[in-house]
């Protein structure tokens, strides 16, 4: 075969071609052999221009012969035998005549109008050969073919869902573009079969737009991929039909409503109008957006890079434009951006059980190195062992919390829409700025944060910053400033919420809370306990309710939010300045960083969180006050002792404050000491239930497995406050 | 049309209720023996364990398209002549210039009936 013999000269090609023989206008072998004799000849030497123009009438007359879209058939078959002939004599002897090159280049009038014709009405056409004609011979009556392609069809549509998340996150991947196709294509061959057109129009039209991504006309977008999920969503009612149809004897195959409505919309849609997909930026731009250089020195730079053969970071290094540690800065950014398109979604049940199963891991593997019988082992080998086992194992606890983090950016990037929004509808000028926003956050909080956030944010706006007239005359500029900001610090996630407005009113405040019957008037309160009265039920110290701001809902909400995911709030704010809460939330809902201590025999485990300090007074720190209890003296200020072994009724050890130690947690702006034995340490333990019989029990939130493999319940500080209040005020 | 009962035609596509239909088509025309196989791997399996006098296929599947199938058939020795009637859609129909160029017999734009089926076959069919 000629396409075999691959070093051809141009002569023995054109010889071969002048002896092959296109048999009729039906002989696609003939055909196909010239095709490919044709494509051969181009790729040789010595072709001149004239030849190729040849080639290509040829080419394209052979095609239009093959797909059966010639005006006419007969009349092509010979043009082709004729231009063979031309090309081949024309290498020998130089074609004189243009007259031969030019002949039936163009359509005779008649042909035209023929192909006019045809093109015309080919939908009619089709129609009328196709629709009733074919039924007659098909097997539509088959039900248990139409049964069949339900089943199929359907598990087809469940392919292309997944394989949809995929293509979300690859949406350049031609494997996956493929294996949506696919489905769409195999529908559509199998409905046409079996006449059902508005199923058979539906994935044709999803499969044409499919196919313009895969030969790559347009990339991907979100718009197709709703679109594409959208098919899949009305392919699967038209089942649903088709099998009650079924169920009947009677299909309706052709003119539903809503897919008419749906073919409309994609025959509307143009692909080559959206937006690309979000790509990942390249390490000039990462620069230019940190406004670390600009981008007009950056575009001379990368053109000279460019020639140098220098990397654009490299470049901009060498000539001192930008430091070092800029570039690396972007391109770990780039990094973090590329890994994040590489990755997969996994069911978060599935994640939990690993998260769970790990931590299990952990205690059942102190378990045993705490056995005494194992502790008892000299053997050298074997502790360096232990040591190798605890590293993997410390280091798969920190893997597996890491998998369940996500960056808190985008509940953070909802917030700039809410301030433009509320900044708008009140009338002040108010600008969000955000730090930390790769900050990671347990997925499973990253939800329960965003309530608690809208409400802060709504109440700096509204009650915190300014009017501009206001601002100016305080001498401030006329645009307020809200600071959003993340980081991690020390095991926990602290969000800081920041205004420049103008502060808490600490007198309207406690004006209010008289009011309201919170405190009562005579009551002695520093600043900071003030502020907290805020975080109290039902407050709000704002005269009108504001259109924008939360109705009924009070920043009593937020702080209930905040214990719920086992987290704390704190509200400073300097008059005339400006206000900023800071919120703590654990790293993780799964694991708490907790101190465990002793009362008596049992161990309970206190949340670190939850502690300001532990302290060992001495026996002048104590004192009973009269109508408050007992109270302790820490460095000036007097907190009121909670016993925690009267609380959970346990025999302690020590009963006088000056032996035991004292913790120091605050709650609602007050603190309090609790009294314990003594601390044992500090660990992080792996947070379990205890079951729907414990659950409500107060002043436990839960229990934690200790190291022996002993369960010790964690201690609800703000349960034993409430309730040690209450027991006081009842006395 | 019952010189088709002694043939044996190899249908290939990924979509079982596609091939069932062209079964049942080829049933109506007479043929007996049908194999199927659900993509181009399981198509050459087939090819070399099984003597076949002609091959229906799909072209867009996965693994192994039509075209691909193809051009393992007609580099094959055992294989190299086989009728091959390659099954297309009207919008995917400028890959039959492809398939044209690796020597398939013909091809037949879904959906068909058994007559225009039956037209093909007489052409690529090798005459008795």
């Amino acid at each position: 075969m000629a396409s075999s013999e691959r070093n051809c000269s141009k002569q023995e090609l054109l010889d071969l071609l002048a002896t092959s023989v296109i048999a009729g206008t039906d002989d696609l072998a003939g055909m196909g052999d010239c095709l490919n004799l044709l494509d051969e000849l181009e790729k040789c030497e010595g072709i001149t221009e004239r030849d190729r123009l040849l080639i290509e009438e040829i080419r394209k007359i052979i095609n239009r012969l093959i797909l059966e879209e010639s005006p006419d058939p007969e009349k092509d078959w010979k043009t082709v035998q004729e231009k063979i002939e031309v090309l081949c004599e024309g290498s020998t002897e130089p074609v004189s005549s243009t007259d031969i090159l030019d002949k039936d280049v163009e359509l005779t009038t008649e042909e035209q109008e023929a192909l006019a014709k045809m093109l015309e009405e080919p939908k009619e056409e089709k129609k009328e050969d196709k629709e009733p004609a074919e039924i007659a011979t098909m097997p539509v009556e088959d039900p248990e073919l139409f049964k069949d392609f339900l089943d199929e069809a359907r598990e087809h549509l469940a392919s292309i869902e997944l394989n949809m998340i995929s293509l979300e996150e690859n949406p350049e991947d031609k494997e996956v573009i493929n294996a949506v196709f696919r489905p769409f294509h195999s529908i559509k061959g199998v409905s046409g079969f079996l006449n059902l057109m508005d199923i058979h129009e539906l994935s044709h039209d999803v499969e044409n737009l499919l196919d313009g991504a895969r030969s790559g006309e347009y990339p991907v977008t979100e718009s197709i991929i709703d679109i594409v999920l959208q098919a899949v969503d009305i392919l699967k009612e038209q089942l649903d039909l088709l099998e009650e149809g079924l169920a009947r004897g009677e299909i309706q195959y052709k003119g539903n409503p809503r897919v008419q409505k749906f073919l409309q919309y994609i025959r509307n849609f143009d692909p080559t109008k959206e937006n690309p997909p979000v790509s990942i930026p390249r390490v000039g731009e990462l620069l230019s957006e940190k406004g670390v250089v600009s981008s007009e020195v950056l575009n001379k730079a990368a053109d000279e890079a460019k020639k140098e053969g220098l990397k654009i970071g490299e470049k901009l290094v060498k000539d001192g434009i930008v430091e070092p540690k800029d570039v690396a800065q972007a391109l770990r950014e780039q990094r973090k951006l590329k890994e994040a398109v590489t990755s997969i979604r996994v069911d978060t049940r599935k994640l939990d059980n690993l998260v769970d199963m790990i931590g299990e891991l952990v205690i059942a593997q102190s378990m045993v190195l705490q056995n005494p019988q194992v502790q008892g082992i000299k053997d050298q080998k074997f502790q360096k062992d232990i040591v190798q086992l605890r590293r993997i194992t410390g280091e798969l606890q920190r893997i597996s919390t890491s998998l369940r983090m996500v960056p808190i950016k985008s509940t953070f990037q909802k917030m700039i829409r809410l301030v433009r929004d509320l900044s708008k509808k009140s009338g002040k000028e108010v600008v969000l700025k955000m730090y930390g926003e790769e900050t990671e956050i347990d997925r499973n909080m990253v939800d329960q944060i965003y309530e608690p956030l809208v409400h802060m944010i709504r109440n700096s706006v509204d009650h915190g910053i300014e009017f501009p007239e206001e601002r100016v005359r305080a001498g401030k500029p006329p645009q307020g400033t809200i600071i959003l900001a993340a980081e991690q610090k020390s095991g926990n996630i602290v969000i800081d919420i920041r205004d420049d407005g103008k502060g808490l009113d600490a007198a309207k405040i406690r004006q209010k809370a008289i009011e309201r019957g919170l405190i009562s008037a005579d009551e002695v309160l520093d600043e900071r306990a003030i502020y907290e009265l805020i975080f109290r039920p039902g407050f709000s110290t704002k005269d009108q309710v504001s259109d924008v701001s939360g109705r009924g809902v009070g920043m009593d909400v937020v702080k209930k939010c905040v214990e719920e995911l086992r987290g704390s709030i704190e509200v400073n704010s300097v008059p005339g300045q400006g206000t900023h809460f800071q919120l703590k939330l654990p790293l993780t809902m799964a694991i708490i960083d907790g101190m465990i201590i002793k009362i008596g025999d049992e161990r309970y485990v206190v949340p670190t969180i939850a502690l300001k300090e532990s302290v060992r007074p001495s026996k002048d720190d104590y004192r009973t006050v009269q109508g408050r209890g007992e109270m302790i003296n820490v460095r000036g200020s007097l907190m009121p002792l909670i016993r925690l072994h009267e609380f959970f009724e346990v025999e302690p050890k020590y009963r006088n404050p000056w032996d035991a130690l004292l913790l120091v947690v605050s709650e609602d702006g007050k603190d309090y000491c609790l009294l314990a034995d003594e601390i044992i340490g500090r660990q992080e333990v792996v947070i379990k239930s205890l079951g729907n019989l414990l659950k409500h029990v107060v002043g436990i939130s839960g229990g934690a497995i200790l190291g022996d493999g002993k369960v010790a319940p964690i201690i609800d500080v703000k349960g034993v406050v409430t309730v040690f209040q209450g027991k006081k005020s009842m006395a | 049309m019952s010189n088709y009962k002694d043939l044996t035609v190899l249908v290939v596509d990924d979509f079982a209720t596609m091939r069932r239909i062209i079964r049942n088509i080829l049933r109506d025309l007479g043929f007996q023996k049908i194999l199927e196989a659900e993509d181009g791997t399981a198509a050459v399996d087939i090819l070399q364990t099984q003597k076949v006098d002609l091959i229906i296929s799909d072209w867009n599947m996965p693994k192994m398209t039509g075209l691909e199938l193809l051009k393992w058939v007609r580099s094959n020795e055992d294989t190299k002549d086989l009728p091959f009637l390659m099954v297309t859609a009207e919008a995917q129909k400028e890959n039959v210039i492809e398939a044209v160029k690796a020597k398939v017999s013909n091809y037949i734009v879904k959906p068909f009936t058994a007559q225009t089926l039956a037209e093909k076959l007489e052409k690529i069919l090798p005459k008795e």
